[in-house]
This record gives structure tokens, sequence and C-alpha cells, in this order.
């Protein structure tokens, strides 16, 4: 493929990745030789990357799904901006499915009074349900995004 | 050479542009449009590497991945040590994903993905008015895999770049990466090996066969709920190009509704929510998010989270999404008292 100044910020990256093929590496170098606007993108690049330390995955402990209410556990009132650290790519399986557990629960004394925890949120945010009975089967929490537990039967939709 | 086919929001004729100079095969794409949102026809088999990044946090998941179109997949997830530890698995209308507790199914979630693909037509123009979207050439994936390279660029600032590498033969996204410039948030995924044809077992997706069923949340027992109002609840259209792609609502013990509207500009989406009462965000931040339906809808990728949370008349907002937090200010300008 041609290489040209406009073109060259997915192979710069892939020239980090040392992902291209030798001929491609070789027109990118080539290409970099006679280009500072492309020289400074690519150190631009490894500056980002070399920021980007490798650190241990994310790890739930076995016991989650045996805690009703793990994602009350140390959760504080939000500050007015918040920004989310890195979300654990397993942990929203756990959250919706801790999520009805935690709704079966029924109401408590001080319920009212709490935050509302973001996992369910987030759950829905992400596609999964969010549902769950009480106990006594009434309904409590409603399906997520497809609306047809309640917006049908309540014409909002 | 190959000049690079640029398409601009006030274009869209141009999102039928021919790129029948690459390679006819059987599952190859005939436009720009196939080419970016066009479902995997073909069955395939891969292992497939997701990478995270957070400043100076950096996830990877892999997963073994098989398809058989139109809609039915099995993703299983490994962790280091290769063991299996979480199945997504579709069987082409519901999607259900597994968490698995010392190889046994020990929790499982539905989730729900088909929306936006029941109108490709109209989540493609809202694409194109918000981004420019570009084949700028072509290199390998996924080995030696001939592939075209697919720049979707935001017009508006604050939101993820995103490129694509898609199979010339095949059509499959092999490599989606997405980051928000000037920041360290970043995603990728990609096929470390991708071998097309050859329909997989059927019993491969039968997977409570494989195991004891696992604890499930009660069934769902719809009810009316009149006092869930949504009418008016959330405007129709939001700063930079997000328009309201659905809207539903659930209920904590105790509290009233939470309404939960959700926004699309064609490629991003976010959330807003509004409640009686503040959502607790942690600090030390919260986790979960994955990406989903890599098979049937590979080119969302959700990833890094930022939220905002504020009070108008009253109410309690929480918006969630993966845009730069002046974004997420100016969204919420945008949302009426």
């Amino acid at each position: 493929m041609s290489v040209n100044e406009h073109d060259v910020e997915e192979m710069l990256s892939a020239l980090i990745d040392d992902e291209l093929s030798a001929a491609d590496r070789a027109r990118v170098e080539g290409h970099l030789r006679g280009c500072a606007r492309c020289r400074g993108e690519l150190a631009s690049l490894r500056e980002v990357r070399g920021r980007l330390r490798v650190a241990r995955p994310h790890t739930l402990p076995d016991a989650v799904l045996d805690r009703n209410e793990f994602w009350l556990a140390g959760l504080t009132p939000a500050p007015a901006r918040s920004q989310l650290r890195w979300l654990a790519p397993s942990a929203l399986v756990f959250a919706a499915a801790a999520a009805a557990l935690w709704l079966r629960s029924g109401p408590r004394g001080d319920a009212a009074r709490r935050p509302i925890p973001i996992e369910p949120l987030l759950a829905a945010h992400f596609r999964y349900s969010v549902d769950a009975s009480a106990e006594g089967g009434n309904l409590i929490a409603a399906n997520y995004s497809d609306g047809w537990a309640f917006n049908e039967a309540t014409g909002n939709r | 050479m190959r000049r690079p086919v640029i398409v601009k929001g006030g274009l869209l004729a141009l999102g039928l542009l021919s790129l029948a100079a690459g390679p006819a095969g059987a599952g190859s794409r005939t436009n720009l449009r196939e080419l970016v949102l066009g479902a995997a026809s073909v069955p395939y088999s891969g292992r497939l590497k997701f990478s995270h990044w957070n400043g100076a946090e950096r996830v990877v998941e892999e997963a073994q991945v098989y398809f058989d179109p139109p809609g039915r997949y099995l993703e299983e997830f490994i962790d280091a040590s290769g063991k299996t530890v979480r199945l997504a698995v579709s069987d082409g209308i519901q999607d259900q994903v597994y968490a698995l507790k010392r190889g046994r199914l020990a929790a499982s979630s539905l989730a729900v993905s088909r929306e936006e693909s029941a109108d490709a037509a109209r989540r493609w123009r809202l694409l194109l008015s918000n981004y420019r979207v570009r084949v700028s050439g072509s290199r390998t994936a996924a080995g030696n895999r001939p592939s075209w390279i697919v720049e979707l660029r935001p017009k508006s600032d604050g939101k993820p770049w995103q490129t694509l590498l898609v199979d010339k033969e095949t059509g499959i996204i092999l490599l989606n990466r997405r980051y928000l410039p000037g920041t360290d948030h970043s995603s990728a995924l990609s096929f470390t090996t991708f071998i097309p044809g050859g329909r997989p077992d059927p019993a491969l997706f039968q997977i409570e066969a494989r195991s004891a069923p696992p604890k499930t949340p009660p069934q769902l027992q719809p009810r009316a709920a009149p006092e869930l109002v949504l009418d008016g609840a959330f405007p129709p259209r939001l700063a930079a190009g997000f328009v309201l792609e659905s809207q539903s609502g659930f209920q904590f013990p105790g509290s009233s509704w939470v309404r939960h509207a959700r926004y699309t500009d064609g490629l991003a989406f976010l959330s807003v929510f509004q409640t009686d009462r503040p959502v607790a965000v942690p600090h030390g931040g919260a986790r979960g998010g994955a990406p989903l339906s890599t098979a049937t809808d590979a080119l969302s990728l959700l990833d890094f989270t930022t939220t905002l949370q504020f009070t108008r008349s009253g109410r309690h907002y929480l918006i969630v999404g993966d845009t730069s937090p002046a974004l997420l200010a100016s969204l919420a300008r945008s949302i009426p008292n």
C-alpha cells in the first residue's frame, strides 16, 4: 500500500507494536526519514505507550458470588464528577447476577437513604439484563433495553 | 496505488462507493456500509485478544470464538493459565453470558445486543453524520489475512477514534482499535488466529448440557408499572450528535424507578440515568464491562467508562459513556430542566 503523511497513523501504531511486515516497515521507515511531522507523531505515540506499564489483570474473589451486596462495600456518595477506573471484563456478569440477588433480598430498613449502587446501572449500560423479582414473586426490577416488560404494558415507549 | 475512499456526512451517496477493486471472495463487502456494519455471513473460528489500557493499567483477555451464521456464536474466555473463566453464547436470538467457578457454570446473565442491528440503515446515516469514514489502505491482520484499513474519526471533540482492519475475503473485522486522543484510554479487539469456513459442531453451543445448570436470577414476571412514565423523561437529542435509541426503567427497594435512556451517535453509546437518589460511584473505581457480541456486533467496542453525575430540578442524573469528561459536561448541559 502507499504511504503518505495523511495515512500513516495506523501504520505508526503498527510499527510500534512490531506488527508490520518487513516491506511495510521499510516503507514507513523510508517515509519517516523525510517527514518531520510523522516523526513527531511517532515520538508522541511512543511517549504514550511508554507510560502504559503492564499491570496485573483484575480478578474477582471467588467469594463474590456468595455475597449479596458486594458492590456496596466501601462505596460512598459520588463526587460531582468521577471517572471510573478500568473495568475488568468479567465483572459485569457477576454484577448482573448479584444485582438480582440483592434485589431479591427485599427492602431494607434504611434502603431509601442509601445511594443507588452503580453496578446494575453499568450492567444496563453494557447491555446486560437487569431483571429480578422480589420474594413472593413481586417484580421490583424491570428488564433492560428492549422494554417489553413494562413499556408495552404502560404504552410509555 | 489505491487512493483512500473518503465519506463525509453530507455525501451519503458516497457510502455506496464500490470497493470492487478489491478481491471478490464469496463473502467480500461491496460497499463501505457493508464493510463497516455488515454482519458476518461465513462460519469461522479463531482466537481473539482483548486489550484494554487505562493509564498505567493494562488488562488483556483472550477468547476462543466459534461462529455459525447467521447469529450463533460461542466465546470461551480464557485466563492467563489457560483456564476457561467465562462463556458467552448466542443462539442468534438471545445472548447469554456464563461465569464459571472452578470449572462449573456458576452464574448467568442475559445480554441484549440486538437493537441497533435492527435498523442498520438508520445507524449508518447517523454514523456518517457524526464521523468521517475512510478506507485508507490495506495491510495484513491475524497473521497474513489481507485486510482493509477503515478509519472512523469523530467530527466532535472528546469522542474516541476507531480503526478497523476488515478481512477482504470475508468482511469480518479482524482488528478494532478504539482510543480517546489526549488520554491514556485505549482498547483493542484483534484476532490472533482466524480460520474461516467449516461449520462448528452444534454441540459446542449447548452450554447447559456440559454442566449442572447455574444459579440464575429469577424469571422476569412482567407487570404493569403505571408509575413508570418515560414519555418526555429524556430529550430526543443531546449535543454532539447523540440521539435517543431506547429507554426503559428498573427499580430498587425503597426507591422510585430508575429511568434509563440510551443514546447513540451511530458508533458510540452512552446512557443517561435519572434517579431519585444519588448513585454511588466508588472512589476506587467500579469494575465491569466487556466487549459484547463480538461475533455479531464487532464494531461496538464498549470499554473505558467515564461518568458524570449532576442534579437538575430535584432529580439526579448520571451519564455513563466513553467520551471525554468535557464532552460529558456538554451533554449534561443539553439536558433541559
